[in-house]
């Protein structure tokens, strides 16, 4: 390997950063969406080195469950918000509060309210023309079919019979009124890559992927973490102190911990490259649905 | 388990350090309609042990319902991941897949063969720096593998695996597979394809593509996967992309030019 030879981290990293310049010159009015996990760290990161030392040119939206573990919560606000100084907006569905929606009685309603449809409603609030968001086509199958810029009507679905054309590195920005796009700038990168790329940097995280003891209840074979107050538990359920990371992160009630000794970055990679099971696994949302949950979900105007 | 290594466990620094300096090769699989272009790439992620157990349990229960194998594992839905291309058994629009060895990391794309999809298989092609051309053994060369052969050699993709596949179909014979292959050298000699190499393979069952096929010995070439780890890239256009410059964008930003010079 030559010296002028890129090694597929800089490949992808110099891809992401593009595609982010890009959607910044072609779009009117462009939003990143946040959801505090590592791939939107990296999306951040890589946001940051798009513009520096310029602020990245366009606001940072999550939409709040009201769910997520209470460490998401402060991580956003006194590190990206506080530290980075990035522009946060926090888009809640208050009529789905006040509905009484929860994760406990019905989770596929509770992600259907909460999470698609606070979406939606924060994108036609603002108007924003063209979201980021940090998914990976290495997550799943159907998110393995879809572009780089993914087209949505204005209804915000996604026909995955009729994607646009892509081709080399020349991405299709034009949207009538209402329409827009989502913008997968992670497209390429895998979970190793991630990881691999957030210990290079040292890209900070949210230490709920660091394993520690956590106060838990097993639910259908996963680790459910008992994260404040509102945690409901099944009759015959006991909270016990166990060793547990996570592998994504999500509303809390939802999201499966693994049991773990990992307490450093690159034990934690380690045991990602030696599990037999899949990121996604943990993650009660997949299973709804069956097989073909993901490409449902998308197709209402889920991410 | 994208990854596989001893070093993994034994030492997870010296790891991430060699996994740092690896190169990247983008390939496609392309041909036509059902040569076995999503079955040889789910064989050749199962063979190399790059899925994991819980996608597994999950493609064994799917192969009954949806698969073309009756009911047996079927590899094709690995990446044939959309309800509609379950249902129909072809592929519609192209599927990403990522995996690395000790030497590369790769980024696979499994494009369609059906002729009303050809503008998805230019959509995967763009990217490629090598193309898997698949043939069926049964068939020969076809007006659709002449269309993507054209289609891989316009956009400059230099490296080529002819890979004749369903060689169990024909008795795994050199003589068919010697014929294909001279098929396909006269009619690429009117194409740009530089560097041309033919492999027969037997996708469903794993022949030639990470272990040799015990049933073409007359074959001493090297496997597919052999192949995509040694063949050379490292001065091609597609794959040579340039490093990010950081700084223009702001510069050009400041004076009004929103459309600054597309990089990369
Ligand atoms: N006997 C035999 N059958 C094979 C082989 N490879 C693929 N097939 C079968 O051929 C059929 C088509 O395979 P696919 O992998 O879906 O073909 P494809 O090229 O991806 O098709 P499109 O993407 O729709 O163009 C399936 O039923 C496979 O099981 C092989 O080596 N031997
Ligand atoms: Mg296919």
């Amino acid at each position: 390997m030559n010296s002028y030879h890129l090694t597929h981290l800089k490949q992808l990293e110099a891809e992401s950063i593009h595609i982010i310049r890009e959607v910044a010159a072609e779009f009117k009015k462009p939003v990143m969406l946040y959801s505090v996990g590592k791939d939107s760290a990296v999306m951040t990161h890589l946001a940051l080195k798009a513009f520096y030392p310029d602020k990245p040119p366009f606001p940072f939206l999550h939409v709040d469950t009201t769910w997520k573990f209470k460490e998401m919560i402060a991580f956003r606000d006194n590190y990206v918000k506080n530290e980075l100084g990035i522009e946060l907006l926090v888009h809640i569905n208050h009529e789905g509060l006040k509905l009484g929606i929860n994760p406990f009685e019905n989770s596929e309603k509770h992600t259907e309210v909460m999470k698609t449809d606070s979406l939606k409603a924060a994108l036609n609030k603002y108007g924003f023309d063209a979201a980021f968001g940090g998914a990976r086509r290495d997550e799943e199958k159907s998110r393995a079919k879809e572009r780089v810029f993914s087209f949505r009507d204005k209804f915000h679905r996604w026909d995955p019979k009729n994607q646009r054309p892509e081709l080399w590195s020349l991405y299709n920005a034009k949207v009538n009124p209402g329409e827009s796009i989502r913008v997968f700038p992670l497209s390429n990168w895998t979970e190793l890559d991630i990881w691999q790329y957030i210990y290079m940097e040292k890209i900070p995280l949210p230490d709920l992927y660091l394993a520690k003891p956590r106060k838990v209840v097993n639910r259908n074979g996963i680790w459910i973490h008992v994260n404040d107050e509102r945690m409901q538990l099944l009759p015959g359920e006991v909270v016990e102190e166990r060793m547990v990371r996570f592998r994504t992160l999500g509303c809390y009630p939802l999201t499966g911990g693994v049991e773990s000794d990992a307490t450093t970055l690159p034990q934690v990679i380690q045991e990602m490259l030696l599990t037999k099971t899949s990121e996604r696994q943990g993650r009660v949302i997949d299973k709804d649905g069956g097989g073909a949950g993901m490409e449902l979900k998308k197709i209402q105007g889920y991410f | 388990m994208s990854h596989q290594s001893d070093l993994i466990a034994k030492d997870i620094l010296a790891y991430l350090e060699q996994h740092e300096r690896k190169e990247l090769l983008r390939f496609i699989t392309c041909g036509s309609v059902d040569d076995g272009k999503s079955t040889l790439i789910g064989r050749l992620l199962y063979d190399s042990k790059m899925l994991y157990e819980d996608q597994i349990a999950q493609l064994e229960n799917e192969s009954k319902v949806h698969g073309t194998t009756g009911g047996g594992f079927d590899p094709a839905l690995v990446t044939d991941g959309l309800r509609a291309e379950r249902e129909q058994g072809i592929t519609i629009d192209v599927a990403y897949r990522y995996f690395s060895t000790a030497k590369r990391k790769f980024i696979i794309a499994d494009t369609p063969g059906h002729e009303q999809y050809t503008r998805n298989m230019a959509t995967g092609a763009s990217t490629a720096d090598l193309a898997v051309i698949l043939i069926d053994a049964r068939y020969g060369v076809l007006t659709q593998t002449k269309r993507h052969s054209f289609i891989v050699s316009l956009l400059g993709i230099r490296h080529v695996v002819v890979a004749i596949n369903k060689m169990d179909l024909v008795g795994y014979s050199q003589e068919t597979f010697d014929k294909i292959c001279s098929d396909y050298r006269d009619f690429a000699s009117r194409l740009d394809l530089p560097d041309l190499h033919f492999i027969p393979i037997a996708a469903l069952h794993g022949e030639n593509l990470v272990d040799p096929s015990p049933n073409m010995s007359w074959y001493r070439g090297s496997t597919l996967m052999n192949f995509l780890e040694s063949v050379y890239i490292g001065s091609d256009r597609n794959s040579n992309r340039q490093p990010t410059q950081l700084g223009l964008p702001r510069i050009l930003w400041h004076a009004g030019l929103r459309n600054y010079p597309k990089g990369g």
